[in-house]
């Protein structure tokens, strides 16, 4: 007999028996002897509070976001502000043959929105008095001055102003010297007729002319791009008080809400499972959606920051409430939202509130050009509720 | 000795590639772990019993005596494969495969006559995989993978005293760690999984293992002593956002013994036994979850040698036969069935196992290949809720320097 042919076939045959995946291991028959104590393997419990302190604050009447709003409505009023540092102007000390060809235009870049009225008169004008400095200015800004275009916007592409005739040798005084002779310029809607929508940080003073190149003559451009820009509006009338049974969330105001609630202690090693507040919602704000936001629900942002101070309960300005400059977490919905909205809060934050708990700010990333809501305060029949999940630790091996 | 390589690669192979679900002992996850035999399939198919082993390439890893008549450069890997069945009380029937390599082995002879190894060993296997419905509060899904044990990083020096003494020391380092990973998932998706990491950690300190053995053409005895040493525990929980380390508490790996012997009768026959002995106690470790008492291993086995010469013709006579028996009192003492904690009652986990194997050597005698099937049960149903009945296929291939020549 040869021993090796037989001794392999033994050893293939035991170890194929040995082997191959494992069967019905359904990890099942290991809790017969998971055994760790009698406070069992941890526990999950699910508490509710509700909030002690709630509000809603606006960040004042100055929107420096990427979209400027300009018109008038029955609830709102916008009206935007420009400056620019310096102003390019054609070189006419080495230019042959230059000569002014057409009016001054300022273009301004066209962002569409959901509801657009069908025309809108504007004005450009110079402002009665220079813009504050960005951390001071508020509705209403610098009185309207000198009148330096008009037009009824069709919303037809972008909006272009004429400055007229006259347009370049008022440039011309504008750039000397720079920058203090260049006026603030506002643009406002005459009549109560809806809203347009500019991109910020582009509108673009525009000077036509001509100059000859060899013998021909050609026209050119020289173009200057807005340097700040800003639009104001009034601020919310009536303001929060901190016992209102409504909380408004974004909105043309922009509001913010602040809600602070108890939360059970988290022992050290528990974990969290779940950090929420869930606002029940009475209405909604329609706002002046982006026309982008074309889809049947309109998506948008909320930022969480969380509140690093005391507040009061009757703030009205955002700086009132303190908070980190970023937020901690972001989450995203769709508008409409349904009857209650539900927002998770980073768990690690309640860590941090057996210590010290003021709550969170809650804002509409864009709110000017996002649906708001108005939802239900402590103070109202439908609470919100902050709810807290919490596991603890499990049991160790000795 | 090619077809013999290509033979044990593919083995290997099957039985490496297989475990993708594992099923380690019911009791692995508590106390220590399940014990590890240390030894290569020859010595398994003879129960376990080494302390008297001696020979120019047979060694056990109780006795560090056993390598003094080393020739050569020797290398030693051991794998086992191991099939489960598991029976409960309460939670059904299960079966599961899963590979382990007990011990890597090296030994060098010098030319003054010194032998020294290292070896790696696992003490311990602490593996678990469980997974349960939770209904403490919110409903949940727990599903827990623990690994680790003790392992062991041994070097030894050994040498030929006398005609008929031998000695050997070991220094070995008590290495390993307990490693559990809790998921905890619920029905509510507003509930998120939340993920804990348990850790159980030593200090990495060392201990001596002092041995001997005295050898005659047909008895020989040996035995070794090893002693104790206390490990400082640190124990670490983590959740997310959330570190808790607990220190103070101690593990003490306890001193212990082994004695055996061999007995020659006639040319080809052997007799071994052996008797192993750590002594484990009440103050190993402070838990609520676990009190411990001597580890104590009987061993005995029978092996048929080979007969010299290999003529071709003389069919199984040229492979040697093994067979062994070993009965195993594991040193954990866990809570009793129905019990949470050891407040309620104890119970220890008595097995036994018997053994049979072959094996192959090459014309040097320095490499070889050597199986052992062994099977066995080890627990109780009505004192811990849990029995296993387990088959281990034992595959251990020895190298040599002149194995290549």
């Amino acid at each position: 007999m040869r021993l090796r042919p037989l001794l392999t076939t033994l050893l293939v045959i035991s170890s194929l028996a040995l082997s191959g995946c494992s069967n019905n291991t359904d990890r099942v028959t290991g809790n017969e002897r998971l055994l760790r104590g009698a406070g069992g393997l941890g526990t999950t419990l699910v508490e509710t509070t509700v909030p002690d302190r709630d509000t809603y604050v606006t960040p004042g009447t100055a929107n420096y976001g990427s979209v400027l709003l300009v018109g008038r409505d029955a609830n709102f009023e916008a009206r935007a502000f420009f400056k620019f540092l310096r102003i390019n102007m054609p070189d006419t000390t080495t230019l042959t043959g230059f000569t002014p060809a057409g009016n001054v235009l300022l273009e301004f870049h066209h962002v569409e929105l959901r509801n657009e009225p069908l025309e809108l008169d504007l004005e450009l004008r110079e402002t009665a008095s220079a813009l504050a400095d960005s951390g001071t200015i508020g509705w209403p800004g610098p009185a309207p001055g000198l009148l330096l275009a008009s037009r009824t916007y069709d919303f037809a592409g972008n909006l272009v102003m004429d400055l007229g005739p006259g347009g370049f040798n008022r440039i011309k005084q504008w750039a000397t010297p720079e920058p203090d002779s260049i006026p603030t310029l506002m643009l406002e809607a005459s009549a109560i007729q809806g809203f347009a929508a500019f991109s910020s940080r582009t509108a673009r003073l525009r000077i036509p002319f001509t100059k000859t190149v060899g013998n021909a003559t050609v026209a050119d451009t020289v173009n200057t791009t807005v340097t700040f820009d800003v639009y104001l509006h009034p601020p919310l009338t009536p303001a929060p008080t901190g016992s209102d049974t409504a909380l408004v969330l974004g909105g043309p105001f922009e509001s913010s809400i602040a809600i602070r609630a108890p939360v059970p202690t988290v022992a050290p090693g528990a974990s969290i499972n779940d950090l929420r507040v869930v606002f029940g919602v009475i209405d909604s704000i329609p706002g002046y959606v982006l026309g982008s936001d074309s889809t049947a629900t309109v998506p948008f942002v909320i930022e969480i920051y969380q509140v690093t101070g005391a507040w009061p309960e009757g703030a009205t300005d955002r700086s009132q409430i303190p908070t980190g400059t970023s937020p901690v977490a972001l989450v995203v919905r769709s508008f409409p939202v349904g009857d209650t909205l539900s927002i998770p809060i980073p768990p690690v934050l309640a860590r941090g509130w057996t210590t010290l708990n003021e709550g969170v700010v809650l804002s509409i990333r864009n709110a000017n050009v996002k649906p708001g809501l108005r939802l239900g305060s402590r103070e109202s029949a439908i609470l919100p509720l902050m709810r807290t999940g919490t596991t603890t630790a499990p049991p160790g091996r000795f | 000795m090619r077809p013999l390589a290509l033979m044990l690669a593919a083995v290997m192979g099957l039985a490496l590639a297989a475990p993708s679900a594992r099923a380690n002992s019911v009791f692995a996850s508590a106390g220590l772990g399940e014990p590890s035999l240390e030894e290569n399939a020859r010595l398994r198919a003879l129960g376990g019993a080494g302390a008297a082993e001696h020979g120019p390439a047979s060694f056990s890893l109780v006795n560090p005596a056993s390598i003094a008549e080393a020739q050569h450069l020797l290398i030693e890997a051991t794998l086992l494969q191991t099939r489960r069945e598991v029976t409960t009380l309460h939670y059904g029937d299960e079966t599961g495969n899963e590979s382990s390599f007990p011990a890597v082995r090296l030994v060098l002879r010098l030319p003054n006559g010194l032998v020294l190894g290292g070896s790696y060993l696992i003490g311990t296997n602490g593996e678990f995989q469980v997974t349960r419905p939770e209904s403490s509060g919110t409903a949940s899904v727990i599903r827990v993978d623990g690994r680790g044990g003790m392992d062991f990083l041994r070097v030894t020096a050994a040498a030929k005293l006398f005609r008929n003494l031998r000695a050997g020391v070991d220094y070995e380092v008590i290495g390993g760690s307990y490693h559990e990973e809790w998921e905890r998932a619920f029905a509510d998706p507003n509930l998120a999984t939340n993920r804990d990491t348990l850790d159980v950690a030593w200090d990495r300190l060392g201990r001596w293992r002092f041995g001997a053995q005295w050898v005659k053409s047909w008895i020989s005895l040996g035995g070794a002593y090893e002693t104790g040493r206390r490990l400082p525990l640190t124990q670490r929980q983590e959740a997310d956002g959330s570190v808790v380390t607990q220190t103070g508490n101690s593990l003490t790996v306890p001193e212990g013994y082994v004695v055996g012997f061999e007995l020659r009768p006639r040319d080809r026959t052997r007799f071994v036994g052996q008797y192993r002995r750590q002594n484990y106690g009440e103050s190993t470790i402070q838990s609520d979850l676990v009190t411990f008492r001597p580890l104590e291993r009987y061993s005995i086995g029978w092996e048929r040698l080979p007969r010299d010469g290999g003529r071709p013709g003389l069919g199984l006579q040229r492979i040697p036969l093994r067979l062994g028996f070993t009965v195993l009192r594991w040193p954990d003492l866990l809570p009793i069935a129905g019990a949470s904690d050891i407040g309620g009652g104890t119970a220890a986990v008595e097995e036994w196992a018997a053994s049979i194997g072959t094996g192959l050597r090459t014309k040097d005698g320095g490499g070889a290949i050597d199986v052992s099937f062994e099977g066995g049960q080890r627990g109780d149903k009505t004192t811990l809720g849990a029995m296993e009945t387990f088959f281990r296929l034992g595959l251990s291939l020895r190298v040599s320097d002149e194995t290549w020549r």
